[in-house]
């Protein structure tokens, strides 16, 4: 019985492929194996005839048991010569079969096919990332198909494997909230890499993200969703933080997005911080644009005039509330504004202004989210932001990064979107 | 040209680090020096600051070094602080050696690197172990300075880079600035070290130019310097296969291949964390020097990775790039073939990254 | 100056060559002009301090206290005391592996030196050195060398730096035959004189480069000839002879701190036992040995002592007792003394 993983210590056959007897030569699949991870098929370590079958199926074995004993083709006629090595053996050793037996030491460190050859398939190439992330994710290096030279498995090979075989993600606490009308996502950019994923401020959406992305050049996949209530998202409707986030979680769930870099501005922000914490969601970093979530107060003028301003002339009253230079959020942003407004009746902005922001406080916290970080994480604001007051962004944990621009608003991925790039590039790097 | 800032700038985003220096050049008043002009600066700092500190080599005085590193300091400083010696490596270098041991500061020039062979029982024997050999009775601060490197068509006895022969001796300190800016931080860096420090200089690197703060400054001896952030491959170069790696990682950029670029800038101590720690980030190790491949920095680099917890985190087999198997040849396409060069190192990142080595 | 100075400097080198070889005659008292009765008994305190300490080491490599060969300079004692009695403490000396005697002429004292011999803390070196690297950089002496020559250049930067200081030290350069055949001391020789550097050169010719006679390994009869080379003073001594090489020792130094450059002296002399202790004298004669033995050093200057009525028999035995209590007191001091660590390997190789 060969050790095909690094913490088996028995397997069962599940089924041969050969017959006692049979003629075989060496690398031929001869029979599957199946431990608690994986089922595989182990290939013939010599060629030969196949004696000593072992017929039982589906009982534990202990590794090292024999299992059969391939003979040479010649050994059959001439009988051996005294001294003479055993045929090859499928075992390190011969011992007898006993289901409390456990494999000693030495057989702990036998190859998996163990051979006297020694031959290709039991020394597997692979980098040691590969085997460092395959002995993390409880992967078996040999099961896998290695993408590298002569077969040779990588690190995104283990990668790959081990987001095929992930499990579901689990039942979400706040399943009864959930919304049966998945939330609008939109690849903004394709690119290479773990993704990232864009979420919007209060009152704006996905495409608020584009100045930014054409300034950022980011080279990663990019994902914008736009929040319940919001952009392609109106459907939904706002009962609270906390179900605004299931479903923002939920969407990121369905697709399979595996690792993923978290980018929010403003209450966009406050979910992609609570967010790195959901069940599911395998964030990499965290990178907050004038975050909310962080106290108590928001700029209640903004906020309950903002959703409901239909005019050039309401929004333009408003402009200056959110950046320090006006002629940052020109005309076309007013007018994209406008044409989202006009899709809706806006009522879904003034609910999500009642159950996230009442009176011009913010309802909801994400401190002790970032109290017990185990991401690299950053935090960008303006010293001039006048919806969020800046204050808030003191008090945190010394591992999260603090960017203050002091000459900028509530916007700083729009008023000095390179800048604000680089620090977002910087934080993604360091997580490779 | 990128600089330093003052602090640890290993990790420095390239754009902090960029408004970094601007604010810095404000204060300082940089401007663009030639790296040769950068040592005659910090040679003329050094002196002017203290009278121990003085020059010795081989027509360093009015002739200027043939390099013209030391210029005209010797009519600002006479000729018994920038003292010409006769051809007598060896025995010049012993007389550094006994001038440091009782009080002054000497900086020695080797008129080539190659001519430190001559020199090396000095250096080796009595400068890298006097303080070992006494118990600590006694320190050596004596700075070298070496021109070396190919590239200029003199052959095979004045064209090495023979960096790691005293990178292997404990007791000497050994820098390879690759800027202007490093030039005279670590200059000044090794006149202020109570121990023997030996600065290789290329010498096709003279005449490069780069902001240059005024006044005093140090680099630190033992820290690496992260030129270019990337993800997917390091690259650890040294002197100047550090200006031809990041010209190749400009070209890799272009392929969608982000290469880390590292200038060890100092052999000795080695800043074995900053490339641990980027190894660990991008998965992929290639080693650039000038200097003959086998048994040199770039077997050291290598094998540090490969005892280090960075081992765990290759994904690719590790790639040296060095001098080749054979002395600097004259033609001028030989000579190119015999160290790195931009389209060689492009080839070399970009197999590895794709997988192909 | 004495009569017999003059007389010194006129005669040849190769006339002194001879005599050095032909005559032992003592000496008169105005040879020690500049030394005074109670110098002239510490001189031969420290000849019989060398003496016994390198007996006394010698006897602890054979008990296995000592790891590693030494170089003994048992019959040079009259030329290491009789250069080191012409220098102040505040005077530099670079020395060579067979360097004992130097260290002690110098004034450094045996217990630390034992110390180090036995590998311990206390030891001039702390350990690190041993023989061949014994150093008191207290006493102006900047160590033993372990390469033949390797001092010499080292001795004329030192020079440089007391010229460059301005301060009026001179430097010693002990070295040996072999050492007049390394380019580095030809390329020392000729920078302190062009440099007109206060040094004196000191060739302590025993003979022998290992085995390899002076006769087979040089090309002129006299060392002190390399020095018309370098346009510096060169003069013959017996080295055997104290009052010789104390005159030509004063008169080097003088010259030194007068700015008058480098003198080269060739102390001839010779080394009683092997060149280390792997030596199994194949290269020499026992009647060669004899012959030396017959003229040793110290005897001699006893001798011209007592003749010049500077010290009596009964000072003599106490000078004698003197030493043998110091070894004593000195064996137990480096016996006692702490072993360095291991943790502290690394130690020393650069400045903390």
């Amino acid at each position: 019985m060969p050790r095909v993983d690094m913490d088996m210590s028995e397997g069962r056959i599940s089924r041969w492929y050969v017959e006692e007897g049979a003629k075989v030569a060496k690398g031929q699949p001869i029979f599957e194996i199946e431990t608690e991870k994986a089922a595989m098929e182990v290939e013939a370590p010599a060629s030969g005839v196949i004696r000593d079958l072992s017929t039982t199926l589906d009982v534990p074995l202990p590794v090292g048991s024999v299992i059969a004993t391939i003979d040479d083709a010649g050994e059959l006629a001439a009988a051996a010569p005294p001294g003479r090595e055993p045929a090859p053996r499928l075992a390190s050793a011969p011992r007898p079969v006993a289901s409390e037996h456990r494999a000693e030491p030495a057989a702990t460190i036998a190859p998996h096919v163990t051979s006297a050859q020694g031959d290709a398939a039991s020394s597997r190439r692979a980098t040691p990332l590969a085997r460092k992330l395959a002995r993390e994710r409880g992967l078996d290096i040999f099961s896998l198909a290695g993408t590298g030279p002569k077969g040779r498995v990588q690190g995104e090979d283990v990668e790959k494997a081990h987001l095929e075989a992930k499990p579901k993600p689990p039942i979400s606490m706040f399943a009864g909230s959930v919304s049966r009308t998945p939330l609008h996502a939109e690849w903004l950019r394709r690119g290479e890499g773990a993704p990232v994923v864009l979420i919007h401020g209060f009152g704006a959406d996905l495409n608020s993200w584009r100045l930014f992305l054409a300034a950022a050049r980011l080279g990663s996949p990019v994902l914008g969703i736009d929040l319940p209530g919001h952009g392609g998202s109106v459907k939904s409707r706002v009962a609270s933080f906390e179900a605004l986030l299931e479903e923002v979680a939920e969407r990121l769930r369905a697709e399979s997005l595996g690792a993923l870099h978290l980018v929010g501005h403003s209450l966009g922000g406050a979910v992609a911080a609570a967010l790195s914490r959901c069940a599911g969601i395998e964030a990499l970093s965290l990178f907050l644009v004038a975050p909310a979530g962080l106290g108590p107060k928001i700029n209640e003028d903004f906020i309950s005039h903002f959703p409901r301003a239909r005019t050039a002339c309401e929004l333009a009253r408003l402009i200056p509330l959110l950046v320090k230079d006006p002629a940052v959020l020109g005309p076309s942003f007013i007018k994209a504004t406008l044409r989202q407004r006009q899709k809706r009746d806006g009522g879904e902005l003034d609910e999500a202004t009642a159950a996230l922001f009442p009176g011009g406080t913010q309802r909801f916290s994400v401190r002790s989210t970032l109290d017990s970080l185990a991401i690299p994480a950053k935090i960008v604001f303006g010293a001039q932001d006048q919806i969020i007051p800046p204050q808030h962004m003191t008090g945190l944990p010394g591992a999260v990064a603090i960017h203050c621009f002091p000459e900028l608003g509530h916007m700083p991925h729009l008023e000095a979107p390179a800048r604000v790039a680089g620090l977002l590039k910087e934080l993604m790097r360091s997580t490779r | 040209m990128s600089t330093r800032t003052e602090e640890r700038s290993v990790l420095r985003p390239q754009d902090a680090c960029a408004a970094h220096r601007r604010i810095r050049s404000r204060a300082t008043g940089a401007r663009e020096l030639s790296y040769a002009q950068a040592i005659q600066e910090a040679l003329a700092i050094a002196m002017e600051a203290d009278e121990r500190v003085f020059l010795m080599g081989e027509d360093i005085g009015v002739y200027g070094g043939a390099f013209q590193v030391t210029g005209d300091l010797v009519q600002r400083f006479g000729p018994e602080r920038v003292m010409d010696t006769p051809i007598s490596e060896l025995g010049a270098a012993g007389v550094a050696i006994g001038a440091a041991l009782t009080g002054l500061r000497p900086i020695f020039e080797f008129q080539f690197s190659d001519f430190s062979a001559l020199a090396m029982e000095q250096i080796v024997n009595q400068a890298a172990k006097l303080r070992f050999m006494l118990g600590g009775a006694v320190s050596v601060p004596l700075v070298m300075r070496f021109p070396s490197g190919s590239g200029t068509g003199a052959a095979a006895q004045h064209s090495q880079s023979l960096e790691a022969w005293f990178a292997h001796v404990p007791g000497l300190k050994v820098v390879q600035p690759s800027t202007p800016y490093d030039a005279k931080g670590c200059l000044l860096a090794a006149i202020a070290d109570p121990d023997p420090v030996m600065i290789f200089e290329h010498k096709l690197l003279y005449k490069m130019k780069g902001d240059v703060p005024r006044g005093h400054y140090t680099v630190p001896l033992g820290e690496a310097r992260l030129c270019r952030p990337g993800r997917d491959v390091t690259i650890v170069a040294t002197s100047i296969m550090v200006h031809r790696s990041l010209a190749a990682a400009k070209e890799l950029a272009g392929e969608g291949i982000e290469a880390e670029v590292i200038d060890l800038r100092s052999l000795r101590p080695l800043d074995r964390d900053a490339l641990t720690s980027s190894v660990k980030r991008t998965h992929r190790l290639v080693c650039v020097y000038e200097g003959v491949k086998t048994l040199g920095i770039g077997a050291e680099i290598s094998a540090s990775i490969a005892e280090s917890d960075a081992f765990d985190y290759l994904d690719a087999p590790i790639l040296r790039l060095g001098g080749a198997e054979c002395p600097i040849p004259y033609n001028p396409e030989l000579e190119k073939a015999a160290v790195p060069q931009t389209p060689s190192i492009v080839a070399a990142v970009r197999d590895l990254v794709h997988g192909r080595r | 100056m004495g009569v017999e100075d003059i007389e010194l400097r006129e005669r040849s080198a190769a006339a002194r060559a001879r005599r050095t070889v032909e005559d032992a005659v003592p000496m008169s008292p105005a040879t020690y002009p500049r030394l005074s009765n109670e110098s002239l008994r510490q001189a031969l305190h420290k000849m019989h301090l060398i003496r016994r300490f390198e007996e006394s080491a010698e006897d602890a490599y054979m008990r296995g206290l000592v790891h590693g060969t030494m170089h003994l300079s048992i019959g040079q004692e009259a030329s290491a005391v009789g250069i080191c009695a012409a220098l102040e403490p505040t005077d530099y000396m670079t020395s060579t592996h067979r360097g004992h005697g130097h260290c002690i002429a110098k004034g450094a004292q045996v217990s630390r030196m034992f110390a180090e011999f036995f590998g311990k803390e206390d030891g001039y070196c702390r350990g690190r050195g041993g023989s061949m690297h014994i150093a008191d950089v207290s006493t102006g002496n900047l160590g033993a060398n372990g390469i033949v020559g390797g001092g010499i250049p080292i001795a004329v930067g030192v020079a440089l730096s007391m010229k460059k200081q301005k301060r009026s030290s001179v430097v010693a350069s002990f070295f040996g035959d072999g050492a007049n055949n390394e380019g580095a001391f030809h390329e020392a020789l000729n920078m302190a004189s062009i440099w007109k550097l206060p040094v004196i050169f000191v060739c302590e010719n025993n003979g022998y480069g290992m085995s390899t006679s002076t006769e087979r390994s040089t090309a002129v009869k006299n060392v002190a000839e390399r020095a018309s080379a370098y346009s510096m003073p060169g003069i013959v001594v017996d080295g055997n002879d104290f009052a010789a090489v104390v005159a030509a020792a004063f008169e080097a130094v003088e010259r030194a701190k007068q700015g008058g450059g480098p003198s080269l002296i060739e102390s001839k002399t010779y080394r009683v036992r092997g060149h280390s202790r792997s030596d199994r004298n194949r290269y020499r004669t026992k009647e060669e040995i004899e012959t030396w033995l017959a003229r040793d050093p110290i005897g001699a200057f006893e001798r011209q002592l007592l003749r010049q009525g500077v010290v009596t028999v009964s000072e003599i035995d106490a000078i004698r007792a003197d030493v043998e209590r110091e070894i004593a007191d000195a064996i137990a001091f480096a016996t006692a003394s702490p072993a360095p660590t291991v943790e502290e390997l690394t130690r020393y190789v650069y400045s903390d």
